[in-house]
């Protein structure tokens, strides 16, 4: 796998080896695709069945998508002309509140918007410097509820030991350097 | 500043130079296309929503007619993969594509509503008026006949005749 530079010094996105884009390149054209999107809602209906989803049709889960996808751009592009510190630390947070572990924290892309189901799942390098290492559409409240996601926390991990043998991170000095 | 702020600087700087080491660049192409999008945003939004319509329609006649997007780039004698471009959503569509597809699928796409004008007429109000009912007609009540035209007298070759449109 290899690193790509979204923006210099801030943000990073991995691109694997069997693909041709980086992972926010290939996830963005992934869900700007209406047929992909409403192929995909279709074959994941049986998730719409609850108390979150609220019955929500296919249609309008596209429609929504599409909508939430335009938010991501105008953050993308404001986040490439604010160069300012914790840009990319206001709008991802951490997957897991677990700080005093030895785990990295794993860092989660979230608009700040009712029913916005779409992630980005990154790597915190440190502060306000981040590694996209996937995105999915969450449609359930655990990551391990989904196979999309699920297979997220795997590329998650895949990513963190990359990152770990080329010396980007490490775990020992990981906590001394999140206590910011 | 002490010592340990001091090599969490340094640790810190060391992963940036890392990364930075072994990092490809993107050539920034997923900003460009952020921007494009933005500046084409509402008609992209269009495209989006009757992308949706069209597969939602499709998807509906499937089991009944066997519509398809091949199906429907047969009777619109167009290439399927005219289609499927269009069904992912940023295709520039025109008046008349929107309307074989509505042909087509039996189906409206797109509506356009005729503003509602908001100007008051006042109803026409005669000369006549004052003396056409009797109830109204008071005493000392007189009619000018200064201004009434009597189209009797007037036959089509006559120069004298008013102008106006005649009905």
């Amino acid at each position: 796998m290899n690193i790509v530079t979204i923006f210099a010094n801030r943000l990073y996105a991995i691109q694997f080896d069997n693909e041709s884009e980086n992972e926010l390149a290939r996830i963005v054209n992934m869900w700007k695709d209406v047929e992909y999107l409403f192929n995909y809602f279709d074959s994941n209906r049986e998730y719409f069945d609850n108390s979150y989803w609220n019955g929500v049709t296919i249609e309008y889960a596209t429609d929504k998508t599409l909508e939430l996808l335009d938010d991501i751009y105008d953050t993308l592009i404001k986040c490439a002309a604010d160069n300012t510190e914790s840009t990319l630390d206001a709008i991802f947070y951490p997957l897991s509140d677990n700080l005093n572990s030895g785990q990295l924290i794993l860092g989660k892309s979230k608009l700040k918007k009712a029913q916005n189901w779409l992630r980005f799942y990154a790597l915190k390098v440190e502060p306000n410097v981040y590694v996209i290492t996937g995105g999915a559409i969450k449609l359930t409240h655990k990551m391990q509820d989904h196979p999309d996601t699920t297979q997220e926390l795997m590329k998650l991990n895949k990513c963190r030991d990359f990152l770990i043998q080329n010396g980007i991170i490490d775990l020992d000095g990981f906590t001394e350097n999140n206590e910011d | 500043m002490g010592l340990l702020k001091i090599m969490r600087i340094k640790t810190m700087s060391k992963k940036l130079d890392k990364i930075n080491s072994i990092a490809r660049k993107s050539g920034n192409s997923i900003i460009e296309e952020a921007k494009a999008q933005k500046q084409n945003r509402q008609w992209i939004k269009k495209s989006r929503k009757i992308a949706i319509h069209i597969l939602s329609e499709i998807k509906r006649q499937k089991p009944n007619n066997g519509m398809s997007q091949k199906k429907l780039a047969e009777k619109m004698d167009v290439s399927p993969q005219y289609i499927n471009k269009i069904v992912k959503g940023e295709e520039n569509l025109t008046l008349e594509t929107i309307s074989r597809i509505e042909e087509v699928l039996g189906v409206e796409l797109f509506n356009v509503d005729l503003p509602q004008s908001n100007m008051y007429v006042e109803p026409y109000k005669s000369d006549y008026q004052h003396i056409t009912s009797p109830s109204k007609v008071q005493d000392g009540d007189r009619a000018n006949f200064d201004n009434i035209i009597d189209f009797t007298s007037y036959n089509d070759s006559d120069d004298d005749k008013p102008s106006g449109t005649y009905g």
